[in-house]
């Protein structure tokens, strides 16, 4: 019964890896840019939503109401203000850039919130768990993965359904042919970021309430998104929630032989996959 | 008909050199030399400050070669600094090997450990072969800190015996490992010199330049990439070798830190300059001067150093030589041939 | 005709003109002064071989590649500075050699994106709140003939039927004559009064090129100016108003199709 739980915790965190992965992956697929800043940013709508916590008194959950459109014009303006520069045939530039807002987002909340750890409060909730036989399933757990699912079920409806995901998928495929359609390329960049941070907040606001947090916390974040990216498929965002939900077993396997191999059983699937199957399991954008 | 019409050849040569450069290596060894005596005329802090300075300029200029000629970007070179040390440690207080004789085969055993790795990262593109290779640390890392003779998460100090066989007195022991470490950022220059000078330098030339270029003139990319990745994993496993012999203690997180072996060396090569052997010395002599103002201020000194980094990309993204060399044409290691006419005949 | 009284002949205002018009890659300069007019609802053929400046011509003209102040006038209105996202939304749409359809989008879809170039977009719903949320929602001049039926999925349907059959499969799963009509169908969207079309026939078969070039009537019946850019001299002539040859760059000759004769033509083409 102690494997049966931890695989299912293991699942249920898989939904908040996804998450991590799906701003990731949208960037990715529209523009190309790897944001080596992505993790940082995730920490910084955890330590958004902590002060709007702390100064409102808000519900963790709906601190969202202002963290997430903070988020979006953070992220629009980024990209509009310093991103946009440096997309383009080189591929240091944005790693370079990234790079660097990591390192100045990290310390940033070095200076702001200290390096202590914390932990927004969502009261009750946090404890509560589902009892089914030897199964205990905490509610928290579910309703970050029930969110999870509803995020990329959510996104995958807008990529179809909606013109603004229509020339999203557009410029995924041919951002040089997008000006011919009247359509300014990075506008639509500057708003898939937008988009991309509006996740960050989501995944950030979960990973607060579920565990402690610092501002050194964002490199491992990056590289769980990273990993659920790449054994999902790149481009594909339901092969994104099923690459989480096998990093976040491969995790919680790992951590039951020992605590010390959690992370690195992850680590070392992603590797395994990397090596059987480069492409991913569920591929989708073609690289070109 | 002019002599110089009968003998065309006479007209022209192909030269490396200019006059800039020539002067500009007399300097250099000049200085190289000054600093060779280092021991006779530094006290020990500037000794320290010294070994430090040349170790990073070793981790830059292979980061440079990885990334300015190589087209490898990666966030991952703390592997082969980690595992340099950690191999230092075990060749020397383990094995018995004397120290100075240990740091080379540390180097050969990181180089050792960059193929398999290379296998694996290899398959990732572009970007994402950075967060690649910085996966590549974290399974190395946390691997080293399940080993328990090696003192697990906590790590190990260097044993006094070990210690000892340096060098007997403190004096002496500071001495050699502040040679060493001269020793491997010439060495390191001269490397990524011969190597750029030599028939490699034209196909890594043409790689940065335009990879399906270099691959349709005959360049095997993925052969030479795999070369350039070894040789940097060999120097940089040589560069954490000696940068654990000098702290005499070794843990995972300091090992295989991404902030001091990646992050600074990226910051670097970047002010000082990508794709130029000259960036990563400027970039590293900028890179002290700053640390040297600025470290007072904690947090605050790494925002500007990522400030200013970011500013130097978007700006100049050929960095501070590439914009000297932009304003004045001059270059200290020209590994570009050029036509010298000759003007008069 | 010169330069210097531009459209004597038909006395009409030219939508596109260009004067002097250079383009370079990099050091490469690929056009060399360049004159041109197109007039109200004209089709004007540019022939010459690979290499002579056509598709360069066009990209210039739609704001791809940069050029000088005063050297393209769309409307009665200057273009330089502007990005090609806004020239197009003047009312200028590009069928792209090698069609360059969006491999992820269904044929529909294809079709749907080229509605957002539409400068008088009234179809209301995603499409009008994805254009004001991406600041393309500025009112725009409206077409000059309000009297001929717009561009609409109906329309680029009855003129090329068999995409309203293949309308839900991905744009680059049909055949290459297919493609080709959601190329010009996706162009046609945006309501364009001018359209520029790059080598529309460029590896279809001679009755697939007569399929798509017996739509001409209907698209300049609805007053677009056309500018087909052609390899194939005889294809080009035969809807063409005017003609210009271009030779490395240069016009090597302008007139009208039955004027030219065929030696002199391909002494243009060639430069012989």
């Amino acid at each position: 019964m102690d494997w049966i739980n931890a695989i299912l915790q293991g699942v249920l965190v898989g939904g908040l890896f996804a998450l991590f992965a799906a701003g990731l992956s949208l960037i990715f697929g529209v523009m190309r840019l790897v944001n080596l800043a992505h993790g940082d940013l995730i920490v910084l709508g955890a330590f958004l939503a902590l002060a709007v916590v702390t100064g409102l008194g808000l519900h963790p959950l709906l601190s969202l109401l202002i963290v997430a459109p903070v988020m979006f014009a953070l992220g629009y303006g980024l990209q509009r203000a310093i991103l946009n520069r440096t997309l383009g045939k080189d591929l240091l530039p944005p790693l370079v850039v990234t790079f660097g807002l990591s390192i100045i987002i990290q310390n940033a909340l070095l200076e702001v919130f200290s390096a202590d750890t914390q932990r927004l409060q969502a009261g009750p909730m946090e404890t509560a768990s589902l009892q089914m036989g030897a199964i205990s399933i905490g509610a928290f757990p579910l309703l970050t993965f029930i969110v999870a699912v509803a995020v990329i079920g959510g996104m995958e409806l807008f990529m179809r359904r909606t013109a603004l995901g229509r020339v999203f998928r557009a410029t995924s495929d041919k951002a040089e042919i997008v000006p011919l359609m009247g359509v300014n390329p990075k506008q639509v960049f500057a708003i898939a970021m937008g988009v991309s941070l509006v996740i960050c907040a989501i995944a950030g606001v979960l990973l607060g309430v579920r565990t402690n947090f610092s501002p050194g916390a964002g490199p491992a974040r990056l590289l769980f998104a990273f990993e659920a990216v790449i054994i999902g498929g790149l481009g594909s965002l339901w092969g994104t929630l099923a690459g989480g939900v096998i990093l976040g077993v491969s995790q919680a396997i790992g951590a039951k032989i020992n605590p010390g191999f959690q992370i690195l059983a992850g680590h070392i699937v992603f590797l395994a996959v990397l090596v059987v199957r480069p492409q991913g399991l569920f591929p989708r954008t073609r690289d070109k | 008909m002019t002599d110089a019409a009968m003998h065309p050849e006479k007209r022209f040569r192909v030269a490396a050199m200019t006059k800039f450069s020539r002067y500009g290596l007399i300097v250099m060894a000049v200085i190289v030399l000054a600093l060779a005596f280092g021991p006779l005329w530094l006290d020990r802090s500037n000794m320290r400050l010294m070994v430090e300075l040349c170790y990073m300029l070793a981790l830059a200029q292979m980061w440079n070669l990885l990334a300015g000629y190589g087209g490898l970007v990666s966030v991952g070179q703390q592997a082969f600094v980690g595992l340099g040390g950690y191999f230092f440690f075990v060749i020397a207080a383990f094995l018995g090997v004397p120290p100075l004789l240990a740091i080379p085969l540390a180097g050969l055993v990181a180089a050792v450990f960059a193929i398999p790795t290379a296998a694996v990262v290899f398959r990732l593109k572009g970007a994402y072969f950075a967060i690649g290779t910085w996966v590549a640390a974290e399974v190395y890392m946390l691997v080293f800190a399940q080993i328990g003779a090696l003192g697990g998460g906590s790590g190990m100090s260097l044993p006094i015996d070990v210690v000892r066989a340096i060098a007997d007195s403190r004096d002496m022991r500071e001495a050699v490992t502040y040679w060493t470490a001269l020793g491997l950022a010439v060495g390191s220059v001269a490397l990524v010199y011969g190597l750029l000078r030599s028939k490699y330098g034209l196909a890594l030339a043409a790689i940065r330049d335009s990879e399906p270029a270099a691959a349709s003139l005959g360049v095997d990319v993925a052969r030479a990439k795999y070369i350039v990745y070894v040789i940097a994993a060999f120097v940089t496993g040589l560069a954490g070798a000696l940068i654990f012999l000098a702290k005499l203690r070794i843990s995972p997180d300091a090992a295989f830190s991404v902030m001091d072996w990646t992050a600074y060396v990226i910051f670097i090569v970047v002010i000082g300059g990508v794709g130029r052997i000259e960036g990563p010395i400027l970039g590293t002599i900028v890179f002290f001067i700053l640390r040297g103002l600025l470290a007072d201020l904690g947090s605050f000194y790494l925002i500007i150093l990522g400030l200013i980094a970011v500013g130097v990309m978007l700006l100049a993204p050929r960095g501070l030589w590439g914009l000297a060399v932009e304003r004045f044409g001059i270059e200290l290691f020209p590994v570009q041939r050029r036509l010298d006419m000759r003007k008069d005949n | 005709m010169s330069a210097a009284e531009p459209m004597a002949e038909t006395g009409a205002r030219p939508v596109l003109a260009t004067r002097g018009l250079e383009a370079f890659y990099g050091d490469f300069q690929a056009l060399f002064g360049i004159d041109f007019d197109l007039a109200e609802g004209e089709t004007v053929a540019i022939i010459g071989a690979n290499g002579a400046g056509k598709t360069t011509f066009l990209r210039a003209v739609c704001g791809v590649l940069a050029t000088a102040p005063g050297a393209v006038t769309l409307f009665g209105e200057q273009t330089a500075g502007k990005p090609a996202h806004e020239v197009v939304r003047m009312g200028v749409a590009m069928t792209p050699e090698g069609r360059q359809l969006f491999p992820s989008l269904t044929v529909e879809e294809n079709l749907k994106m080229g509605a957002l170039a539409d400068p008088a977009a009234a179809s209301g719903g995603w499409v009008e709140a994805a254009r004001a949320k991406l600041g393309l929602a500025q009112p725009a001049p409206a077409p000059a003939d309000t009297a001929a039926p717009r561009w609409d999925l109906d329309g680029v349907y009855d003129l090329f039927p068999i995409l309203r059959e293949r309308r839900d499969h991905p744009g680059t799963a049909l055949s290459g004559g297919q493609q080709q009509m959601v190329a010009i169908g996706r162009s046609l969207m945006s309501n364009p009064r001018i359209l520029l079309c790059d080598e529309i026939s460029l590896g279809l078969a001679p009755t697939i090129i007569k399929d798509i070039y017996a739509a001409m009537p209907e698209i300049r019946a609805r007053g677009a100016a056309i500018v087909v850019v052609e390899q194939d001299i005889q294809q080009a002539l035969a809807v063409a108003d005017r003609f210009y040859c271009f030779q490395e760059g240069r016009v090597s000759l302008t007139g009208r199709p039955g004027e030219a004769s065929l030696d002199d033509i391909a002494a243009a083409y060639f430069g012989a």
